[in-house]
């Protein structure tokens, strides 16, 4: 694609304003398994108004992947819009909160992690090899603008880098961080391929589904249960396990993990960790500040590449904490996603149980205004209509950056709260009075 | 004991206060009590002591709960063992899919490729107890987990047996022996055995309603009533559908009836018990689907119908003794001769034609004499060996010194309830002696025997100073003066055995009766617990890690757990109903790898799990069983030979001295791979076997046609893979 034409065709758009990216810092983290990268670019107003909005490609491929997918304008967020494919890219939106004047600029903070972008390659490593990953991307920034200078870090997990694409010059390696550029002048559209294929022995943890159940209690406490069918997506385990050789003093068996950590709030309490078939023994709480206790949950056995694993975890949490109330009016702020750490979650399902009678509530993800759920009904101990039950189904997410918050208010009068003893108590009276009855007067 | 009053002074309260309410419960008892047994004495409970006893009873209802929680408070609320995971497989089927889903309910995860046809192989009792508990806490939306459900059932059934106990007691004695059998029963360790949280299995259940049928139709004798004989059927049916220990109570019951009609106390009550219960508990019998038609014509329900027929017969000569007086001698003479020739008639031609069949009940006739058992399968498990001297102390306590006390005044004081527990007594003590398994059925009846015997001794010596010295002489052995100092002798030596009794079985409730099995744990260096979970870890890895129609081969006992844990295909399980299956396996585990790989292939099998002890220390692991492999294998397949297997002075060992065969068989080489490479601690040289306390004879060797894919963290379970054939060309 020619340069000319391409800066002629975004030009043509009476709406689109021509930019000029004058500075593009990319540093792609690939030193776990899930990408972090944060793109902070310069963007100048070349054309002759002021205008609030400019085009972002992003490759459609990457598209499918993201688990987030943020853009901020100093530190205030802007909208993103992706509705547009042209052939092998998504053509977004920007729209700046406010209109930038000709020959002004403003820095665009676009963050996005993405889950399963690392290839394991060789796709399969023996019990005692560490796992290699290939990472591609395009060595340039993607720009329907000209860009004046841009440099790309790519951070990896060890210094060891097997192999990496070395032109255009300069690249440089240095420790654990490979640079590309500083390149000037790069012409809109620019492409070439950027491959990085280097050591990660970091656990490759994937969770299939998940499902979290929060329940409140309005005596006062919250009690979340979360359900995982956990897979280790890295580099499939080559040959056989061998025992004797994991077990062996100084023996390595880096590509697998039998640990995940999570951090879940300091009050939590009576934490469990179970499967299927019961108690799993293997977990350990220590507190890691004033606001988190850190969780191990260590599986069953170890996972290599390619097994799979299932768990469930709870807790409760006294209510005070998460609920707060101005009269009928309750507002409940739990964290979205999972607590456990560096988690690429596939499929989420999200239930949060209110009270008995609650009518629709009002949802918030993120501090923004959902409709994206539905409410069903579940009776448990004392319920005559049922609780009402908040579901919300989610795709790809990673952790800790989908961690927002969801707060949910709902209105509930806390003189319903009486009800269930009422219910226990007219039982009793109603059991002892008949025991009255055919103690006195039939026999 | 103190509240007991005589009849008379019972009837004049009654009469002095006939508008009191309390009393009106009182009169109840009197006119049940009119019948001459011992229960006579204990007439009129006032309202307080009706309080106390039912204080007591949920007390004992309590504890009998509580001290059944060991296992849950020490680990967890698990299933334990064996059997109990199938139990709880099938409940799982029968709750999710339904009663009908159940009966027909084909179970194609096991037996492969047999497969079997588990609502008719089965005892369902178990399974519909739970069900219809889980659906009625659900109707009142309590959404209790099933397997809360399963764990929890056997301590709440060993609070109703005590409930029970206390009824029976009461009815054959006095209330105050109830009391008494009530809390022997609670925390008698010879059924907690069986019925800790978590021991999910049919004894659970089974004791219950054996003790339920007797007391039903121990009132069903007492009263003559059809309502109480209809119950006992109930109950029986119940019994059938729990467990195939009914078996006893069709056997007993008759030679209890036949026995009271040999001692002469046949009476119009007692036929009408027996001909109503015979009748409906025959009908109900029909309903389990395993019974079936075994309930008619099974010789080892024969000596019911025997008795039922009898029983006619010797009512109509009552009555016809009635209308033809002297003249009669004769005619019953002929009438007897006539009768006994065609019942041999029948028996003889029911075995010619085979109706009658006396080999298929191979655990019925290993339990009548234990000695002619030569079946391998069922000599194998543990709990079918003959019982040893000191389990009778260690499960029983010293109930087993006061057992004769209690028998020694049912026969003082000769009642229709007191030959029954006799009856009872004595046939549960032979079967308890031939059977480990089966002091769970002695141990109810000597908890009464011995309640008996401690509150008939008690009342002789603490006799309540207020009442008046000579209140309750007409039991026999009053009357002497016994000296205070004798008195509180013996009633201290009492005090001193019931304490010592409740230490011993919460002591042995908890070191011996509380553990899951599944779940093994030690005492660190530290003093620090530490948990061998390797079972669990073993199985979960196959469930997650394997394909979902994965067959996987192991010795029969772990089967059960593989199906509920894994949820696997199994070659073989702890239903043993098919020998040469079993055998197969033996076969293959005592053959060489070649050998053994064609067996496997033929049966289609994906991994092969082993159990192995040596790495820690786990003395029940595959390579201590081994020799039943070998003898069930050799039973069927002559070319495996015990003898093979053991060195030349018939030693069973696996160092150097073991035989060839045994080093080259498949068991050896899944347990000990590459286990020569191994160093379990500083002292010992490298491949040493922690259980048998050896270097293993053969540390080197390769397998070529499995490979390993799994050992757990103590290396108790190994899973190898079996390589497929290579593709050809």
């Amino acid at each position: 694609m020619s340069v000319a034409r391409v800066v002629v065709f975004s030009c043509l758009f009476p709406a689109v304003f021509c930019w000029i990216n004058t500075n593009v810092e990319r540093k792609i983290d690939i030193s776990n398994a899930i990408v972090r990268a944060t793109i902070s670019a310069t963007v100048q107003n070349d054309g002759t108004t002021a205008s609030d909005e400019l085009e972002w490609v992003i490759p459609a491929s990457n598209m499918t992947r993201f688990t987030k997918n943020s853009m901020k304008v100093a530190k205030v967020e802007v909208s993103l819009t992706c509705n547009e494919q042209k052939g092998e890219n998504f053509w977004c939106k920007v729209k700046l909160n406010k209109a930038v004047e000709p020959g002004a600029s403003v820095t665009i903070k676009h963050r996005v992690c993405s889950g399963g972008v690392l290839r394991p390659l060789p796709p399969t490593v023996k019990q005692s090899e560490s796992q290699l990953v290939d990472y591609l991307d395009n060595v340039y920034f993607l720009s329907p603008y000209p860009t004046k200078r841009q440099t790309t870090t790519v951070k990896l997990a060890t210094p060891s880098v097997e192999k990496y694409t070395k032109v255009p010059a300069p690249v440089t390696h240095t420790n654990d961080n490979v640079v590309f550029g500083e390149y000037k002048d790069v012409t809109p559209m620019s492409s070439a391929p950027l491959r990085v294929h280097s050591v990660n022995n970091k656990p490759f943890v994937t969770a299939r589904t998940l499902k979290r159940v929060i329940e409140v209690s309005m005596w006062g406490n919250l009690a979340v249960e979360e359900w995982y069918d956990i897979e280790n997506i890295g580099a499939k385990l080559k040959g056989t396990f061998s025992r004797l050789d994991y077990q062996k003093p100084g023996a390595r068996a880096p590509s697998s993990f039998t640990d995940l950590r999570a951090s879940l709030p300091a009050d939590a309490d009576d934490i469990y960790f179970r499967d299927d078939i019961g108690n799993i023994s293997t977990s350990r709480v220590f507190p890691a500040d004033s606001l988190t206790k850190d969780v191990i949950f260590t599986q069953r056995f170890p996972l290599f590449g390619g097994w799979k694993t299932r768990f469930y975890f709870g807790y409760n949490l006294p209510l005070d904490n998460v609920l707060t109330h101005n009269g009928a009016v309750n507002r409940l702020k739990v964290p979205y996603a999972s607590p456990v750490r560096d988690l690429w979650i596939q499929d989420m399902t999200v239930e949060v149980v209110l009270p008995e009678g609650v009518p629709r509530p009002i949802v918030r993800v993120g501090g923004k205004v959902t409709e994206n759920f539905e409410i069903v009904h579940r009776s448990t101990y004392l319920d005559y209509s049922g609780r009402t039950v908040v579901v919300m189904h989610d795709q790809m997410l990673s952790t800790p950056e989908r961690n927002e918050d969801i707060e949910i208010e709902f209105v509930f009068s806390s003189t319903s709260l009486l009800w269930e003893p009422m219910y226990l108590i007219s039982a009793f009276m109603v059991l002892f009075s008949s025991i009255i009855f055919f103690g006195r007067v039939v026999s | 004991m103190q509240r007991k009053k005589t009849a008379k002074s019972g009837k004049a309260e009654k009469n002095s206060e006939p508008l009191d309410g309390p009393s009106v419960t009182a009169v109840k008892n009197v006119t049940l009590a009119d019948l001459p047994t011992p229960s006579q004495l204990t007439v009129k409970e006032s309202t307080v002591q009706m309080m106390i006893i039912f204080l007591v009873l949920v007390a004992l209802y309590v504890v009998a709960f509580c001290l059944r929680l060991f296992s849950v408070l020490r680990y967890e609320s698990i299933i334990h063992e064996f059997d109990p995971h199938f139990n709880f497989r099938g409940t799982k089927t029968l709750v999710y899919d339904g009663v009908d889903a159940f009966y027909n309910w084909f179970d194609t995860l096991v037996w492969y490729p047999l497969g079997r046809w588990v609502g008719h192989t089965v005892y369902p009792g178990l399974m519909l107890t739970s069900g219809a508990i889980y659906h009625t806490l659900h109707f009142f939306n309590f959404p209790i987990d099933i397997r809360n459900v399963c764990v929890f059932l056997a301590p709440l059934f060993a609070g109703n047996t005590a409930l029970v106990t206390y009824i029976i007691t009461k009815d054959c004695w006095d209330s105050g022996a109830g009391l008494i059998a009530a809390a022997f029963v609670a925390v008698v360790p010879g059924y907690i055995s069986r019925s800790v949280a978590g021991s999910y299995d049919n004894e659970a259940i089974a004791i219950f309603a054996i003790i339920n049928t007797f007391m039903g139709f121990v009132k069903a004798v007492k009263s003559g009533s059809m309502m109480w004989s209809a119950y006992s059927a109930l109950a029986y049916c119940y019994m059938v559908h729990a467990w195939g220990g009914y078996i006893y109570i069709i056997n007993l019951l008759p030679v209890y009836v036949y026995g009271m009609v040999l001692v002469g106390r046949y009476s119009h009550r007692l036929y009408v018990a027996y001909s109503c219960f015979y009748i409906l508990g025959t009908l109900f019998s029909l309903l389990v689907p395993f019974v079936g038609f075994a309930a008619v014509v099974s010789n080892t329900h024969m000596a019911a119908p025997i008795v039922f027929v009898l029983l006619q017969f010797h009512n109509l000569m009552a009555f016809m003794r009635g209308h033809l007086g002297d003249k009669f001698g004769d005619f019953f003479r002929k009438l007897v001769s006539f009768l006994v020739a065609g019942v041999l008639v029948v028996f003889v031609a029911g075995l010619a034609l085979g109706v009658v069949d006396i080999t298929k009940t191979g655990r019925f006739f290993y339990m009548l004499n234990p000695a002619a058992n030569t079946i391998p399968i069922i000599a194998s498990i543990s709990e079918h060996q003959a019982t040893p001297w000191s389990s009778f102390f260690f499960d029983l306590s010293f109930l087993v010194l006061l057992m004769p006390v209690g028998m020694y005044f049912c026969f003082r004081e000769w009642t229709d309830g007191s030959i029954f527990l006799l009856t009872y007594g004595v046939t549960a003590t032979y079967f308890g002696c031939v059977m480990t398994r089966l002091i769970l059925v002695l141990a109810p009846v000597t908890c009464i025997l011995a309640a008996i015997g401690v509150s008939r001794t008690l009342t002789l010596f603490m006799r309540d100073s207020s009442r008046g010295s000579s209140d309750g002489s007409e039991r026999g052995l009053a009357g002497q003066a016994v000296s205070k100092f004798i008195a509180a002798a013996v009633t201290g030596m009492f005090a001193f055995l019931f304490m010592f009794y409740v230490v011993h079985c919460t002591w042995i409730t908890s070191e011996a009766y509380s553990s899951p099995s599944i779940i093994l744990q030690a005492t660190g260096a530290n003093g620090q617990r530490v948990i061998f979970d390797d079972y669990r870890e073993g199985y979960f890895w196959l469930q997650t890690n394997t394909a979902p129609d994965a067959k996987i081969m192991s010795w029969w006992d772990y089967g059960y757990q593989m199906a509920s844990m894994s949820n696997r295909t199994t070659i073989v399980d702890n239903n043993t109903w098919n020998n040469t299956h079993i055998a197969t396996v033996g076969r293959c585990l005592a053959s060489s790898e070649e050998d053994c790989y064609r067996i496997m292939r033929k049966l289609d099998v994906d991994y092969v799990l082993v159990v192995f002890g040596g790495f820690v220390g786990y003395s029940s692991d595959d390579i201590n069983k081994f020799l039943w492999p070998i003898r069930i294998g050799g039973s069927v397949y002559p070319m495996i030979r015990e003898k093979d297997y053991l060195d030349d002075n018939g030693q069973y060992r696996v160092d150097g001295g073991a035989s060839k065969r045994l080093l080259n068989s498949m068991m050896y080489k899944m347990c000990y791979y590459r286990f020569g490479e191994t160093q379990v601690s500083h002292q010992h040289p490298a491949g040493f076997d922690r259980v048998r306390n050896v270097q293993i004879g053969r540390p080197d060797f390769k397998l070529t046609k499995i490979q390993e894919a799994f050992t757990t963290e103590h290396w108790m379970v190994r899973i190898y893979k079996v390589r497929k054939e290579p593709n050809r060309g």
